[in-house]
């Protein structure tokens, strides 16, 4: 006991309080907020007891955690607080002039209000890409520009134009309070890396959020220590791989850059998905339940059914503000084709700014295209399904090549080592120098020929586990990725659109 | 009663923090099956309290070996046959290699340069921190760092010959524990200092420090000395090399190609980082 005292005395006052308080509260460049932070994990928690406190309160409840969430950006991305605010108060402004006009001046309004989100999304990720290609283009030599991307900026343009379109169409009803609109747009588990939220699917939980019961409570924790392990264990360990390899291709055989394409397959998927899973959790602990982003996309038979179930908040809001806007499969077959193509070609593009993600997103609307094609040519069954999950999967690993890579040559290159130096040997040799890696592969790939109903049973299996025991799984989790965690944790792949 | 699980689920995310802080800072580490539990973040204990503890007697006392008169003929049928690599080892691979170590790595630098680009490996970095000791490269972040900035996939760890006169083996021992975390689960070879005739424990601590397999004594080599008398003469670098390479294609745990380079005298491509650790401790 004695000893315990003196422990908690050395800790607490190891820190002055005011120096421990000013690293908290101010922002870090070096030490931005993740959910993967255990500095975030402690705070969430104490504002997880005051907000119990809170639940019952309605308005103070609101107040109290979008003033947390607010919080929470800033710690993520510093000063562009200010201007997230000022889009928030302004595409408020946008949405109820909408409501209130009619006829073109309602079409006008709402082309202002699109074109107003996109110019923040313009101006801070593309603006290199378009000089870059106006110098090639016109020979001009106009120099890049340093600019620093607002994390999450992607995600919540494309949700406020969700809703201003939402509200253009009639489809609901602009918000009155500003209090709610402000909750959607800064709820935090949803803020920097999605899932993408619609207003429509949201504002109506704003008030009245799930009181947390024993099995909710369950599937929360379940949900965030899942994704802190995907994250933290298996995506970290295999970025170290895919790392080496993307970096300097050459340097390894055919069989290596393989391999390191299959990894990065897994790598972007655990990540993201574990991202996915820390969100959905926290959003239910707070009573609010997100809609599902993943789902097994790699057990997927064709690519429709790919894009069906990965990144599907992305793929549901290309699907309802592009294709369909643009014609969808209304105009004809070449047309449907065609729409496809630019639907993927606006997602690549949505994601970085150069042209290897306007490749993948044009193989991707191709592969599309041709899948509609002929899909009702092509014969039924589970063989044809699992040839059809090998062909599928091998395609989509095949352009995360062109979606990793440093640029085009690496890409090349990669594929080109894969083509020309590839042997059994460089597998045989793969097992013995890295065999936890190779051990790690396998068992992902014998992972995603699991039914996704399996892994359902499983996961409601969890619920049989007493709720005081989940406090210990909690612990185990997180003792278990100070055990295996890298120096450093490598940020969230998402974070960088 | 409504509110119960949210107040659980809160103190469930703070005690659980709280709890991995508070060991932290606990003086012991304990074990779970065998393997340490490891700590959120290490406390850095201040370098000077530390220093107290370690007492290393004047290398001076070494007595000179006497170099003798036809040196480079002895020394050049001296270096080891090479042993062909274990089947294990796969030619193609080609690593991103950083050597780390005291002034004793500052001369095998241009050997070990040679081996990697006869090789087909590539020596990014080194790190020649003259005059520092297992407390150094322990207790300071500075390695950390090179290893995180130049990304190898190999590292070769070279140091203990300030220290090859200490006697204190447990504290020796858990120095080079706390080294070997900061290699973090990269691949390396740990090659133990020379030994002048006086090496107590230092090689026998960091060999309990090591992974099995992972460290090469050169306790048993006699190696032609340089005029300094502390340090091996170029010579003397290449035949400790051609021991090295020997032992990394046949028995060492990560085993990697190391033939007898083609010539000597490659081009030095990889950067090369001095630092001395009467002035530099590390940070």
């Amino acid at each position: 006991m004695q000893q315990i005292i003196e422990v908690i005395k050395q800790a607490f006052g190891s820190i002055p309080f005011e120096q421990l308080l000013r690293e908290f509260m101010l922002y870090s460049t070096k030490e931005p907020w993740f959910f993967t932070e255990f500095s975030f994990l402690f705070t969430f928690g104490i504002f997880l007891f005051f907000y119990a406190l809170l639940f019952t309160q309605n308005p103070l409840r609101k107040i109290y955690l979008i003033a947390f969430s607010l919080f929470f950006y800033y710690k993520s991305s510093g000063p562009f607080l200010a201007l997230f605010v000022f889009q928030i108060i302004v595409d408020f402004l946008f949405a109820r002039r909408i409501e209130r006009s009619e006829g073109n001046s309602k079409q006008i309004w709402m082309s202002v209000a699109v074109l107003f989100s996109l110019s923040f999304l313009l101006y801070f990720k593309y603006p290199n890409f378009i000089l870059e290609n106006t110098n090639w283009l016109l020979l001009t030599h106009f120099e890049p520009v340093d600019l620093f991307l607002p994390i999450g900026i992607s995600f919540y343009t494309f949700q406020s134009i969700s809703y201003i379109v939402d509200v253009y169409r009639g489809e609901i009803r602009s918000s009155k309070s500003f209090l709610d609109y402000a909750f959607y747009m800064t709820f935090f588990p949803h803020l920097v890396a999605g899932p993408i939220v619609r207003a429509k699917d949201f504002l109506g939980q704003i008030n009245s959020p799930e009181n947390l019961d024993a099995r909710h409570y369950k599937e929360s924790l379940f949900r965030i220590v899942t994704g802190l392990i995907k994250k933290l264990l298996i995506a970290d360990y295999l970025g170290k791989y895919v790392d080496m390899v993307f970096e300097n291709p050459a340097f390894y055989t055919g069989g290596e850059n393989l391999l390191g394409a299959l990894a990065y397959s897994f790598q972007i998927y655990f990540d993201f998905s574990g991202y996915s899973d820390i969100a959905i959790g926290l959003a239910l602990l707070l009573g609010y339940r997100l809609k599902e982003n993943f789902e097994n996309p790699y057990g997927s038979s064709n690519v429709t059914e790919f894009w069906r179930k990965w990144h599907i908040s992305l793929s549901t809001w290309l699907r309802d503000y592009v294709y369909i806007p643009l014609g969808g499969n209304r105009k004809g077959t070449f047309n449907t084709y065609l729409f496809l193509l630019i639907t993927m070609l606006v997602g690549g593009f949505w994601h970085g700014a150069s042209w290897q993600f306007v490749c993948w997103g044009a193989a991707h609307g191709l592969a599309l295209a041709l899948h509609k094609a002929v899909h009702k040519h092509l014969p039924e069954g589970k063989w044809m399904d699992l040839i059809g999950g090998i062909f599928t999967f091998s395609f989509v690993t095949f352009c995360w090549i062109f979606f990793r890579a440093r640029d085009f040559d690496t890409a090349v290159l990669m594929l080109t080592q894969m083509a020309i130096a590839t042997s059994e040997a460089d597998f045989v040799g793969f097992w013995f120098s890295r065999n936890e890696l190779a051990i790690l592969l396998v068992a992902l790939l014998s992972w995603t020929i699991i039914p996704g109903n399996w892994k359902r049973k499983a996961f409601e299996g969890t619920f049989y586990v007493p709720s005081f025991f989940w406090f210990f799984i909690l612990l185990a989790a997180l003792q278990l990725i100070i055990q295996f965690r890298d120096t450093l944790v490598q940020p969230f792949i998402y974070f960088q659109f | 009663m409504k509110r119960f699980y949210l107040f659980w689920a809160a103190l469930c995310f703070i005690l659980a923090c709280s709890a991995l802080y508070l060991y932290s800072y606990m003086p012991s580490t304990y074990l779970f099956a065998d393997q340490e539990i490891k700590k959120l973040f290490e406390i850095e204990k201040p370098v000077e309290q530390v220093s107290e503890i370690i007492t290393v007697e004047k290398i001076d006392t070494i007595p000179t070996y006497v170099v003798p008169a036809d040196t480079a003929q002895m020394v050049y049928s001296a270096i080891p046959e090479p042993i062909l690599p274990d089947s294990s080892v796969d030619d193609s691979t080609q690593h991103r290699v950083l050597l780390i170590g005291d002034s004793e790595a500052g001369g095998m630098k241009n050997v070990l340069n040679d081996y990697c680009q006869s090789n087909g490996h590539k020596l990014v970095a080194t790190v020649e921190w003259a005059s520092a000791t297992s407390l150094n490269f322990a207790k300071s972040d500075t390695i950390s760092k090179i290893i995180k900035r130049y990304r190898p996939t190999f590292v070769f760890v070279l140091f203990g010959l300030n220290e090859v006169l200490a006697k204190d083996y447990s504290t020796r021992k858990n120095l080079a524990k706390s080294f070997h975390k900061r290699l973090n689960g990269l691949p390396y070879a740990w090659i133990g200092p020379t030994n002048w005739g006086y090496d107590y424990v230092v090689s026998d601590a960091f060999q309990a420090a090591a992974d099995s397999a992972a460290f090469f004594s050169s306790k048993h080599l006699v190696l032609p000395k340089a005029t300094d008398g502390r340090h091996p003469s170029l010579p003397g670098y290449r035949i400790w090399m051609g021991n090295v390479a020997n032992w990394l294609q046949e028995s060492s745990r990560w085993k990697i190609r190391m033939m007898p380079p083609e010539r000597f005298g490659y081009p030095k491509k990889y950067k090369a980082i001095v630092l001395n650790a009467a002035d530099y401790r590390g940070y």
